[in-house]
């Protein structure tokens, strides 16, 4: 089929003579990478496909730190919430309030009887004047108003009961509130137990409702970062054409698309999770400031590092599933 | 493969292309073509011409009849099969189809990379190919920095770089001055000079006679001429 060179028609061609001859000779010369290699090359093509792309990478990146910030955020409050409640129904007070006059050894004997029972946590003898000294104390400035009663104290005695409100504990309060009030040194009784059984029934929904936010939580991330998934699958739709026309073997394309998905899942969640936790520690420091739980205020905590790695790899394996599900339909088409 | 197997390197029988729902693209194909040859399609916009390159390169599958290339029934290939088909031939696109995140050298060592040879021996043959089709200053800008003959070039470096058997080029000089449209030819006469067998759709009638080839001629998706060496 050679043409004589006479023949050919007068171009300008840069093309020095024989210089695809020369190519066309070397061609079985060609030294492949090893197999072993291969890891190497698909890992560094997966860190320059992110790279490649900073805008898209960015976006995906972002919206991936914003489902995870979102999930690590509910999950955090949710949990707070639960243990705030869990705590607060956990013990019930009862007070105990004291006949005038009773002889110390049968409040003794009361107090030895109470502190015998399993159910309770913990039993405390206020005297009469343990009780106006902390009656004064509440009134401050104006504790002047009970200047002179020392002598006539009108405050009973009593016991502050604190009842275990895990359990049987709730029968146990009202049990025991029964027989304290047929007891013949006891004035009056005041308890919660029926705050604690409302208490009990708003957990119960409570939790229920934080189970169906959690899933609607969980739904919402597993959409965007599919949607974000998609995104970096369109962003390199025209790369991904370009090596199926050319011939690039399905690892090729798969392979560094799956290491850079991973990457930006991997970044995306990993922000996601120190942004919740800078987020949690100025509420935190806020709740702190505001003294508006007292007590319960210890108990704040942030989720726990096993759940954190669970919500990361969960992340970067929900992205890397969606990917390469968006990856292969668009393939086989 | 032996006798004339061997020296076929396509074959085509019966073949005809339906596109959904029912848009005939191309009907009762036969059609051989020799290793080395030189071959011309020539036809109006939808004649077919692009449809008949993407049968041979196996974008498209045909609807009916079969398609041989190389010795291999494409329709029978598995996806890893056909991945292999394509490596090795090279195809060069109107709309050139370069990789906007690669360099010009880059996108040229592509077709060597996708074959796994190591980047510093695909670098340097991409280098010997770009300076080749009078680039070399160029090497390192991105395409869409590129004029369209210049990105033309670039994937005609491409297509040649693994040294395929077969070259299908679709409309390779389509948008380009004439100048530019002599230089490509050249390279693909070349290649073609060194045992490739090259195929060219193209409308372009003054080349076509010029260079006096094998110029099939389709219409409706027909061939209504098979004319080797026209002027010859």
């Amino acid at each position: 089929m050679e043409i004589p060179m006479e023949k050919l028609p007068e171009v300008q061609s840069e093309l020095p003579p024989g210089i695809l001859a020369e190519i066309w000779r070397d061609r079985s010369k060609l030294e492949t990478i090893k197999a072993s290699e291969r890891l190497r090359y698909f890992v560094s093509e997966g860190v320059r496909s992110v790279i490649a792309l900073p805008i898209t990478s960015a976006v995906a990146i972002i919206t991936i730190a914003a489902s995870i910030f979102l999930l690590v955020g509910g999950a955090a409050l949710l949990a707070n919430i639960d243990d705030l409640i869990t705590r607060a129904g956990s013990t019930l007070n009862v007070s105990v309030y004291l006949k005038d006059g009773v002889p110390d050894g049968e409040i003794k004997a009361l107090e030895t009887e109470l502190k015998g029972q399993k159910d309770l946590q913990s039993v405390e003898f206020i005297s009469k004047k343990a009780a106006l000294a902390s009656f004064r104390s509440s009134l401050g400035p104006r504790a002047s108003v009970l200047t002179g009663l020392e002598d006539e104290n009108p405050l009973p005695a009593s016991f502050e009961i604190e009842v275990r409100g895990e359990g049987d504990g709730h029968e146990a309060a009202q049990a025991l509130v029964a027989s304290l009030r047929k007891h013949l040194i006891v004035a009056d009784v005041v308890h919660g137990s029926e705050w604690l059984a409302q208490l009990e029934r708003g957990l119960a929904v409570f939790r229920f409702v934080s189970s169906v936010v959690a899933i609607f939580v969980v739904g919402i991330v597993c959409f965007l970062v599919f949607s974000t998934t998609k995104l970096i699958m369109y962003a390199r739709r025209d790369e991904i054409e370009i090596m199926q026309l050319v011939g690039a073997p399905t690892e090729f394309v798969r392979f560094p698309f799956l290491i850079g998905t991973a990457i930006q899942g991997f970044l995306g969640a990993a922000l996601g999770v120190v942004g919740g936790y800078f987020a949690f520690a100025l509420v935190r420091s806020y709740v702190h400031g505001s003294g508006a739980f007292g007590a319960l205020e210890p108990a704040i905590t942030f989720v726990s590092a096993p759940t954190l790695m669970l919500f990361i790899i969960g992340a970067v394996t929900f992205a890397v599933i969606s990917g390469l599900t968006a990856l292969q339909r668009f393939m086989d088409a | 493969m032996a006798g004339a197997e061997a020296r076929e390197m396509i074959s085509l029988a019966k073949v005809e292309k339906i596109y959904p729902p029912s848009q005939p693209a191309l009907t009762g194909i036969d059609l051989k073509i020799a290793r080395g040859e030189f071959v011309f399609v020539a036809g109006a916009s939808g004649a077919g011409k692009s449809t008949l390159l993407k049968l041979l390169f196996a974008a498209e599958d045909p609807s009916r009849g079969s398609v041989i290339v190389n010795g291999r029934n494409l329709s029978s290939l598995s996806r890893r099969n056909v991945m292999e088909h394509r490596r090795r031939i090279g195809v060069i696109f109107q709309d050139y189809k370069l990789l906007r995140t690669r360099t010009a050298l880059e996108n040229v060592a592509f077709s060597l990379e996708v074959c796994g040879v190591r980047r510093q021996e695909r670098l340097k043959r991409a280098f010997q190919m770009l300076s080749a089709v009078g680039l070399k200053e160029r090497a390192n800008a991105y395409p869409q920095t590129l004029s369209g003959g210049e990105q033309q070039r670039v994937a005609i470096a491409r297509a040649l770089l693994n040294t395929p058997d077969l070259i299908l080029a679709d409309e390779p000089t389509g948008n380009l001055d004439p100048d530019i449209s002599n230089a490509i030819f050249n390279l693909l006469l070349e290649a073609n000079r060194c045992g490739a067998t090259v195929i060219i759709a193209s409308h372009n009638l003054a080349l076509i006679e010029e260079l006096n080839r094998r110029t099939l001629v389709l219409d409706h998706g027909r061939i209504i001429g098979d004319f080797a060496r026209p002027k010859g």
